[in-house]
């Protein structure tokens, strides 16, 4: 088991998440030396070692041969296949490798694309990936496409966790103690409410707390209410105005006066 | 007109409902009672408004 780990963690992580075909090969081959060695305790288990370590060098011998020769990392790690080009589904590679209409369409679909007149060119990677480059007309708008000048953006700073404030990150925020101190009482809440606090790009404070009934209502929500009833109040007197109806006018106008105190009442609190 | 008028009244019935709503969700987050109370005023308020435009709108059909 420790031989496993050790040559394991030499062979990397790639090991556990894409592996080319010659790398599941060797995983196979290594695991099934060290299946050997558990069952069949008895026997010479040294050489069983020295034939998972040889075992794993091919792949790293592999990684080093296929960075250097481009010819030899299309036949050990395998190459991509073109499934469409300049919007035409080139049916032939898909035939070739394998992939019936069935899954090629589950692939796309996993990609976000249930349209194939969306897509310019799409590639069936060597890892078994679908790669997908829709055409221009279909693509996201980007900044750039507006003409928007986008600055870098730098990662946000987890800078409380489970209640602590972290001072390091605190430090690589550009932040003091006085001013997470004081957005904290802002929001009414202490440091040890906190589950997880970041500093996001633009400098804000974002924090989820442990309690999420105490979580203080954004003051978006509070504004669009009042927003609301004003307009609510301005419907009502459009009512009166509106309606033919003597009785019918006087129950909106009363109704109007309604709004307005109860405008009256809470339009401190809501805009806060 | 009067069709225009039982759509705006049908419109204005659903927005007080939202702010009822809203008024009742600021009135259980408010930090101590006395806000509370404001919010739950305003919203009884809000609420009898509704209760007359409900009537008008049956009186419409």
């Amino acid at each position: 088991m420790i031989v496993l780990f050790i040559i394991t963690k030499i062979l990397g992580k790639k090991q556990m998440a894409q592996l080319s075909m010659f790398e599941y090969v060797t995983g196979i081959t290594i695991g099934n030396i060290g299946a050997e060695l558990v069952i069949n305790l008895r026997e010479k288990v040294h050489l069983g070692v020295i034939a998972m370590v040889a075992t794993a060098a091919i792949p790293l011998a592999s990684s080093f041969i296929t960075m250097k020769s481009k010819t030899l990392r299309n036949i050990l790690d395998g190459r991509g296949k073109v499934f469409i080009k300049n919007g035409k589904v080139l049916e032939e590679n898909i035939r070739r490798e394998k992939v019936t209409i069935d899954e090629f369409l589950e692939m796309m679909r996993r990609e976000g694309v249930f349209d194939l007149d969306e897509v310019e060119y799409a590639c069936l990677e060597a890892n078994g990936t679908l790669s997908v480059l829709l055409k221009k007309e279909n693509r996201p708008l980007t900044p750039k496409d507006l003409g928007i000048y986008s600055p870098p953006e730098e990662e946000a700073h987890t800078i409380i966790m489970d209640g602590i404030i972290l001072d390091d990150a605190l430090d690589l925020a550009g932040k003091s103690r006085t001013w997470l101190k004081k957005q904290l009482e802002n929001q009414g809440v202490s440091n040890e409410d906190v589950f997880i606090g970041q500093v996001n790009a633009s400098g804000q404070l974002k924090i989820d707390l442990y309690n999420d009934q105490v979580q203080d209502r954004g003051s978006g929500d509070k504004k669009l209410l009042l927003a609301s009833m004003h307009k609510c109040f301005a419907d009502l007197e459009w009512f009166a105005l509106a309606e033919t109806e003597e009785e019918a006018k006087q129950l909106h106008s009363q109704n109007g006066e309604r709004m307005k105190q109860a405008i009256d009442k809470v339009s401190a609190l809501l805009q806060k | 007109m009067d069709m225009t008028l039982n759509s705006e009244l049908l419109i204005c019935m659903t927005k007080l409902k939202a702010i009822e709503d809203g008024l009742q969700t600021e009135a259980e987050y408010a930090k101590d009672k006395k806000d509370a109370k404001t919010y739950r005023d305003a919203m009884l308020l809000v609420r009898d408004i509704k209760k007359d435009m409900k009537k008008r709108l049956e009186a419409l059909k």
